[in-house]
């Protein structure tokens, strides 16, 4: 196995004031190029790690390497220099009053030469096709707009991972679908490694791994496939299956004796028509 | 109570060169008690029309009728306050709202206001805290302390407590997870039959809208685009998608076994339960005929 971009080991975490943990012995890895999605109900730590991954938050135990290194006071400033964050809220990550002005603002503070972020902006506006929008100002874009536009400010940063921290809860379907089609894009062509956070299982699908948390423990870790298998105990956990998983469990329910294993409508259409042709 | 816009025409910044339309030409009619969704992408004026709905915005031209008040344009916001009360709006992120130090404090803040006795929206407070899911204790506690699916069933229980004969909710669970979205719904839909209110819900889950709503009102730049029940308004699904809008999962899937069969299911499948009958039942009648 290559060298993971990242790794947990037994990391614990409680808030100040709390005897609860609110993330306790999760030990992960991630690999450069990966799309892992860390899914859960709110409240099942998922955010936290978030947050552990980037320095806001310190393990009280545990291990966090990233980028081949221990995370600690000396790396945590190289490592939010690599790592690029979309939050939840569109609207409370803008300081720019121009697109141009606001992805400008990311490579001031990391020193990149004046001529030089002319153009990081140009490349990176264009990674998310946004280049109309360029002289517009950010608070009057829609939500999938905005996301793009944190996404471009991230990107001009040349960023090693993305982590999105329910990027697209707050989105209309069309801007999730934009933003999901950026990131997607990101990570295939560019190798950018992606950690996406969510509590849509429609959106972990689409990640190559799966990292389930439940009560601050990982409770499984598995492709989509693996994942989708484990049905109702996902759903005791407040997920949502994807609806090919959820309608195909009803109709064997009603006494369809369709098999295990399909994840989309199209492939649950033709498990349908197999056992039509079948009888 | 019914609820008739006529004619209804709405400009941001008339007047000024920053002049914007976002609502004309809008004639709609929602009917006491009846359980209507309106859904359109962000930007078709949705938001628009529901401030409307309690004289938050007034039309720049046409009328809004609500019960017995008229709201024209130039209509002075005090002559408004009963209409607050009757037409109850919970706004997206609700929660962003709550701004006392204990909960009961905050459900009591609105009857207060409208010179409700004290120990009388005490005792309201407590009943509509069970109303909504949380326990007794919750009433003592600061709003800020609570999870967020928490903290938006207090700001609910605040919208509930002025006992409108309305409820207009602007996309209630956005942001929560899937468990904390089917219970808020359920609320709704439960506080729907037993008070008998008349909900307008305004969403982009077409699975809601299939499930709940009696009547869609579809928008599309700013004006009415269509209106009927969802089995009406889901059979147009080309219709829809060439705006942008699609249809439940459960249509998809109906659509898609026709178009593979060649047999027509003869069921809406508007919600899982529905279409899972009515696939099974198809299922075997096509099967059969072999």
């Amino acid at each position: 196995m290559a060298e993971p971009i990242l790794s947990l080991e037994e990391v614990c975490f409680r808030y100040p004031n709390q005897s609860e943990y609110a993330v306790q012995h999760v030990s992960f890895q991630a690999e450069r190029g990966e799309w892992l999605a860390i899914v859960g109900h709110n409240g099942s730590g998922k955010s936290t790690i978030a947050r552990l991954l980037i320095g806001l938050l310190r393990p009280e135990r545990g291990v966090i390497r990233l980028f081949g290194r221990p995370l600690d006071e000396t790396t945590v400033w190289d490592v939010r220099r690599r790592v690029g964050m979309v939050f939840q809220n569109p609207d409370n990550q803008f300081v720019g009053t121009t697109v141009e002005d606001d992805i400008a603002f990311g490579l001031e503070n990391n020193g990149i030469p004046r001529d030089e972020m002319a153009w990081r902006i140009d490349e990176a506006i264009r990674q998310v096709h946004m280049e109309p929008f360029l002289h517009h100002e950010p608070h009057r874009l829609s939500g999938g707009q905005k996301q793009r536009v944190a996404i471009a400010g991230i990107l001009a940063l040349r960023p090693d991972m993305i982590i999105l921290d329910e990027a697209t809860s707050m989105l209309d379907p069309r801007g999730r679908d934009e933003v999901l089609e950026t990131v997607r894009r990101l990570n295939r062509q560019h190798r950018i490694t992606v950690l996406s956070i969510t509590h849509d299982l429609e959106e972990a699908a689409k990640a190559d791994r799966l990292i389930v948390m439940n009560k601050g423990e990982v409770m499984a870790e598995g492709t989509p496939e693996q994942i989708f298998r484990l049905g109702s105990k996902l759903e005791r956990i407040g997920l949502d299956l994807p609806f090919a998983v959820k309608m195909g469990s009803r109709l064997r329910e009603q006494g369809l004796p369709l098999r295990l294993g399909y994840f989309t409508m199209e492939e649950l259409v033709e498990e349908l028509w197999t056992l039509y042709s079948k009888t | 109570m019914d609820i008739v816009f006529e004619n209804v025409e709405h400009i941001y910044n008339a007047r000024s060169p920053l002049a914007r339309r976002a609502l004309y030409h809008v004639n709609v009619t929602i009917r006491s008690g009846a359980y209507v969704a309106i859904v359109g992408h962000t930007g078709s004026g949705k938001s628009t029309l529901l401030q409307h709905l309690n004289g938050l915005l007034q039309p720049t031209s046409g009328t809004v009728k609500i019960g017995e008040e008229t709201i024209t344009s130039g209509k002075r916001p005090k002559q408004l306050k009963p209409l607050r009360k009757k037409v109850g709006i919970v706004f997206q992120f609700p929660e962003h709202q709550l701004f006392e130090e204990t909960v009961e404090k905050d459900i009591c803040f609105g009857p207060l206001n409208f010179g409700v006795p004290e120990e009388e929206a005490k005792r309201k407070a407590r009943e509509l805290i069970r109303l909504v899911g949380l326990d007794d204790e919750t009433l003592a506690k600061s709003p800020f302390d609570l999870s967020g699916g928490q903290m938006r069933r207090v700001a609910i229980a605040g919208v509930l407590a002025l006992e409108p004969e309305v409820l207009v909710l602007d996309e209630p669970t956005a942001g929560l997870d899937p468990r904390g979205r089917r219970e808020i719904m359920e609320m709704f839909y439960r506080l729907h039959r037993e008070k008998r209110l008349t909900t307008v819900l305004v969403t982009h889950s077409m699975e809601d809208a299939a499930r709940y709503a009696d009547e869609l009102i579809v928008m599309h730049e700013g004006t009415v685009w269509g209106q009927g029940t969802p089995e009406e308004v889901f059979r147009d699904a080309e219709r829809l998608a060439a705006i942008g809008l699609s249809v439940p999962e459960t249509v998809k899937l109906k659509r898609a076994l026709e178009r593979r069969f060649g047999v027509a299911i003869p069921s809406p499948c508007l919600t899982i339960e529905q279409a899972a009958e009515a696939i099974r039942d198809w299922f075997s009648r096509v099967s059969a005929h072999e």
